[in-house]
């Protein structure tokens, strides 16, 4: 769980508080308020979207007493309505400024990531391993045929075909990521 | 998930929605942990989509303009077009497993077959080592090039190829979208115009084409992929090879 530079060990104590009464409950419920803020300022195209996460955290944080005094309902609705104003001022940020273009060197992090695969694939079980290559392969009606022969093999419907898909992808894609922070670092 | 929610998480994605839409969605995806996975798979499709030329060009416009600004969606492109040629090599590699040894040696045809094989892979194994020892005397400056939605003009998505004055060419490996099927050709689109270029060789998914060094010089190409099918009729590869030759 990451606390926000700016905030203090007590305020982030009655964030956690005002989320859970149970601190391990508070804990997951405030990880999953960063990440789903996160993805929501990526899908509004904000070149940083944790730094906006971060900030709305923050003030709500600040304005804790007075929310805990004024406000009854559901925290992640109060979030939201502050992420809103984060946004509107950002947009208008944006505005007055050039944003700046993210640029990747393609050919070398891409070799690099094809390595991190390689040995992110050895690591899942056999049969994960199997499905992954089944599930992607083939393209257009072939990949559509391919992936219902896979759910009827399967014995489940396509649509958590596509939920089993995506958990094995988001683990991989999270291996692979760890794997290049470590190939940077060292 | 139903399809309805499907379809309003790709539109929400493109940025396809009004802003009422996009509240409800939002608000969804914070309160439900189905929905926001749901939204994670939509995000995951919709960028495998794109990298393989499936979206409609209002769709690929509103990718293009809500999908690629920040650096964690750019890894997300890059990781499915990694991922994809990652499956698409395993897939080859697996189709060319033999079976069981002893079943298929005992099999009547298969000795004199093999012999034949053999023959045939003596000749070209004699032929590929001629080649290949008149390659050595050539030097290159090699690159490998992956599919493109872009332009010529549009500078981030290419791979830029420094060209020393010492190299006698500029190899360059073209990563194919597909396994491939059926042949090739290859048209390099110059600021001066389009030429159809000779492929020196397909394998392992990659497409090769050799140009001499005195044929290029400093600035931006790109080229186009058709491919060929069994009946002779040709279909241009959606995207294009983008590079630029420093």
């Amino acid at each position: 769980m990451r606390r926000h530079s700016d905030t203090t060990q007590e305020d982030f104590d009655r964030l956690l508080a005002w989320l859970d009464e149970d601190r391990d409950e508070a804990g997951k419920k405030y990880e999953k308020i960063r990440t789903r803020l996160i993805k929501i300022f990526a899908c509004r195209g904000c070149c940083e979207p944790e730094d906006l996460a971060d900030e709305t955290i923050n003030r709500v944080t600040a304005r804790l007493s007075e929310i805990l005094l004024n406000y009854q309902g559901d925290p992640v609705v109060y979030f939201y309505g502050v992420a809103r104003k984060v946004h509107l001022e950002y947009v208008r940020r944006q505005d007055r400024s050039v944003p700046e273009k993210v640029t990747i060197d393609r050919n070398d992090d891409e070799e690099r990531m094809y390595e991190c695969l390689d040995r992110c694939m050895e690591t899942l079980p056999e049969k994960n391993q199997q499905f992954v290559i089944r599930y992607y392969q083939d393209e257009k009606k072939a990949k559509i045929d391919n992936r219902n022969l896979l759910a009827a093999e399967m014995g489940i419907a396509v649509n958590a075909l596509r939920i089993r898909a995506h958990r094995i992808r988001k683990l991989l894609k999270e291996c692979v990521t760890s794997c290049m922070t470590n190939i940077a670092v060292n | 998930m139903s399809l309805e929610l499907q379809g309003k998480m790709r539109q929400y994605l493109l940025g396809h929605v009004t802003e009422a839409e996009r509240e409800e969605v939002e608000t969804t995806i914070l309160t439900d942990d189905k929905a926001f996975e749901e939204l994670e798979i939509v995000e995951s499709e919709l960028v495998d989509d794109y990298l393989a030329g499936k979206l409609s060009p209002a769709e690929r416009t509103g990718f293009e303009n809500s999908f690629c600004d920040n650096a964690e969606r750019q890894q997300d492109i890059q990781f499915s077009r990694v991922l994809h040629r990652y499956v698409n090599a395993e897939a080859i590699a697996s189709t060319r497993q033999p079976g069981p040894a002893a079943t298929f040696w005992q099999r009547t045809w298969v000795r004199p077959a093999a012999l034949g094989l053999a023959f045939v892979i003596i000749v070209l194994g004699t032929v590929w080592y001629v080649r290949s020892r008149r390659e050595e005397t050539t030097t290159f400056v090699a690159a490998t090039l992956t599919l493109s939605a872009g332009n010529r003009g549009e500078g981030n998505n290419s791979t830029s190829v420094k060209l020393p004055s010492n190299v006698d060419a500029v190899k360059l490996n073209l990563q194919l979208p597909a396994p491939v099927a059926g042949s090739y050709k290859i048209r390099l689109v110059r600021p001066s115009g389009e030429e159809e270029l000779k492929i020196a060789g397909v394998h392992d998914q990659l497409l090769t084409v050799i140009i001499p060094a005195d044929q290029i010089s400093r600035g931006a190409y790109a080229f186009k992929l058709y491919q060929i099918r069994s009946d002779g009729s040709e279909e241009r590869i959606s995207g294009s090879y983008l590079f630029s030759v420093e």
